[in-house]
């Protein structure tokens, strides 16, 4: 249907909405969200990334910018763990008094990529009399992400769509889906040894109760519940909860916090500035070394003569 | 004392008027000065005093906006050089936004003494390109976007043909200022190759300044959604085709490519 079609020349037929759609889209720059489109753009951005270097010798407020920008890419490319990484230094690295908005920008942003990762944000950048208000709607979706509450996340997303929207989060935001789903199921593998599939699908309001299965076997599966199905009576059975210091969460816990502490003492030592010509201090002038290579001289022909002797 | 009060007000608003577009063209005057100094001397320090002027020029531009045309005009005329490509559109630009109230003192030459300051004054296409960075943002901060964005262009185009090294401190907020305008327009997409060309200028001169606003201006250009703009009339393109009645999720209205293929 939409490839070419013969037609009278005398007669034009109007072309139809879905060839004027996609015969437009590669001009487009860059549409709404659902269109790929929009994920061709950031491929070149992430392409322009790959080719080029930020320069060493830039200013802060300039590699805070491209921390944020290339955090964002990272984020909308999966790589949650580098998005955070980049995301956490351009807070660090943004003004502290001026710029708010920019500062809120990454907040946001920096919020959604620790939800995708499964940690839940810090509290104080919600509470700052700054950015309490334009955070309130992230603030929402971090409660709705912690309890695993579907129906709030539902209404946290329909109530804020336009401010998500107008702060380019709304992809990443419909990623958070599997995350609620998610919390809550730990949850109800937490509180229950034995419970239906049906019954765990109307605690957590699913739209398609039927995918129940497969989403508690992805989650068994990915480790985020201990727990085990029985199909044949559509049942999921959580296994007794272990003992976490006698895994490997502790170390892994330790060893994210020692990399950041290794980091921030790295940063530190690149941004310690020395004062110019600080180092010629201890060096002596010309008639100095020269008086001192004199008695270095007479020193060694006194030595060498008592050798003689 | 009933008449002076009845007077003083109109007298006092007149003189203060004076005051503030002398003091104006006093700041412009002493940027051009330090850029001279810079230019000379190469101390990146004069640079930044030089480009202090930026803030408090485009706040009194907001606040009266014809004080920063006069000034503009008498800089134009006292600091650029008359054979200068860009003095003629900028002269027209100026002419677009609200004139000064009282007319921009021509310079005297019928002393010695002042040819032979006129004489002195050096007219270095740093000031012409720092004129045309400061009429740009006057154009913006009054919502003139339309001839904002062609302009930011030849700005561009006129930076890269002076190919001189003790403009890129400037260069940098001229390249911000005209992705800023054509992000307004919402035709980011015309200047991407404009930046991209600056941007490996940047790298080959190993421009650092540059470099980094370039590199960010152009990862902001590709992550940019362009809002739709109201003002364009549907084209003939989206006026032929007949929207469906049910759109599916993953297929965009075409009206709404329709301000796009025009944009650029």
């Amino acid at each position: 249907m939409i490839g070419p079609t013969p037609s009278s020349p005398l007669i034009p037929r109007p072309p139809r909405p879905p060839l004027t759609s996609s015969s437009l889209r590669p001009l487009a720059p860059s549409p709404h969200p659902p269109s790929p489109q929009h994920y061709k753009l950031f491929d070149q951005a992430e392409k322009l990334l790959t080719k080029t270097t930020f320069p060493e010798s830039a200013g802060a407020t300039q590699l805070a910018r491209y921390l944020y920008y290339t955090g964002r890419i990272k984020a909308l490319q999966l790589e949650y763990t580098e998005a955070h990484r980049c995301l956490l230094q351009a807070q660090r690295k943004a003004p502290t008094t001026k710029g708010l908005g920019f500062r809120l920008a990454v907040y946001k942003l920096g919020a959604i990529v620790q939800l995708l990762l499964g940690e839940i944000p810090e509290r104080a950048v919600f509470r700052h009399p700054q950015s309490r208000a334009p955070m309130r709607p992230y603030l929402e979706l971090v409660q709705a992400v912690r309890l695993g509450d579907l129906a709030a996340f539902r209404m946290a997303m329909e109530k804020h769509a336009a401010t998500f929207t107008a702060d380019s989060n709304y992809t990443l935001i419909v990623r958070l889906r599997q995350n609620v789903i998610r919390a809550g199921l730990r949850n109800i593998s937490l509180a229950y040894s034995r419970i239906a599939l049906s019954d765990v699908a109307a605690k957590l309001v699913l739209d398609h109760p039927e995918d129940m299965e497969s989403i508690a076997a992805k989650a068994i599966r990915d480790g985020v519940i201990e727990a085990t199905l029985d199909h044949a009576n559509a049942v999921l059975i959580s296994k007794d909860p272990t003992d976490v210091y006698s895994t490997l969460e502790p170390q892994a816990a330790f060893h994210k916090r020692i990399t950041f502490c290794l980091n921030v003492h790295n940063d530190a030592v690149k941004a310690m500035s020395y004062p110019p010509d600080a180092h010629k201090d201890g060096l002596l002038d010309a008639d100095a070394m020269k008086q001192r290579q004199l008695e270095e001289a007479e020193l060694a022909e006194a030595l060498a003569e008592e050798d003689y002797e | 004392m009933a008449t002076r009060v009845r007077y003083a007000p109109r007298l006092a608003h007149i003189s203060l008027n004076c005051c503030v577009s002398a003091i104006a063209r006093a700041d412009l005057s002493a940027a051009f000065a330090v850029l001279e100094r810079f230019v000379n001397a190469r101390e990146p320090r004069h640079m930044v005093q030089a480009l202090r002027v930026l803030g408090p020029f485009r706040k009194k531009g907001k606040e009266s906006p014809g004080v920063a045309v006069g000034a503009l005009m008498a800089a134009l005329s006292t600091h650029v050089a008359p054979s200068a490509a860009l003095r003629a559109p900028m002269l027209a630009l100026l002419g677009m936004l609200p004139q000064p109230a009282e007319p921009v003192p021509a310079p005297a030459a019928s002393e010695d003494k002042d040819d032979e300051k006129k004489a002195s004054i050096s007219k270095l296409p740093e000031n012409e390109v720092l004129v045309g960075l400061l009429v740009l943002t006057l154009l913006l901060d009054h919502n003139q976007v339309i001839a904002a964005v062609p302009f930011s262009l030849q700005l561009m185009e006129r930076v890269g043909a002076l190919k001189r090294r003790t403009l890129d401190p400037i260069a940098e907020r001229v390249y911000f200022y005209a992705s800023w305008a054509h992000e307004v327009n919402g035709t980011l997409v015309a200047i991407r190759s404009p930046l991209l060309a600056a941007h490996r200028t940047a790298c080959l001169h190993h421009n650092s300044t540059c470099q980094a606003t370039l590199l960010n201006l152009l990862l902001r250009n590709y992550q940019v959604r362009l809002p739709p703009r109201p003002h364009h009339p549907p084209g003939r393109a989206s006026s032929v085709g007949v929207s469906p009645p049910l759109i599916g999720q993953h297929r965009v209205p075409p009206s709404y490519h329709a301000h796009r293929v025009r944009s650029p």
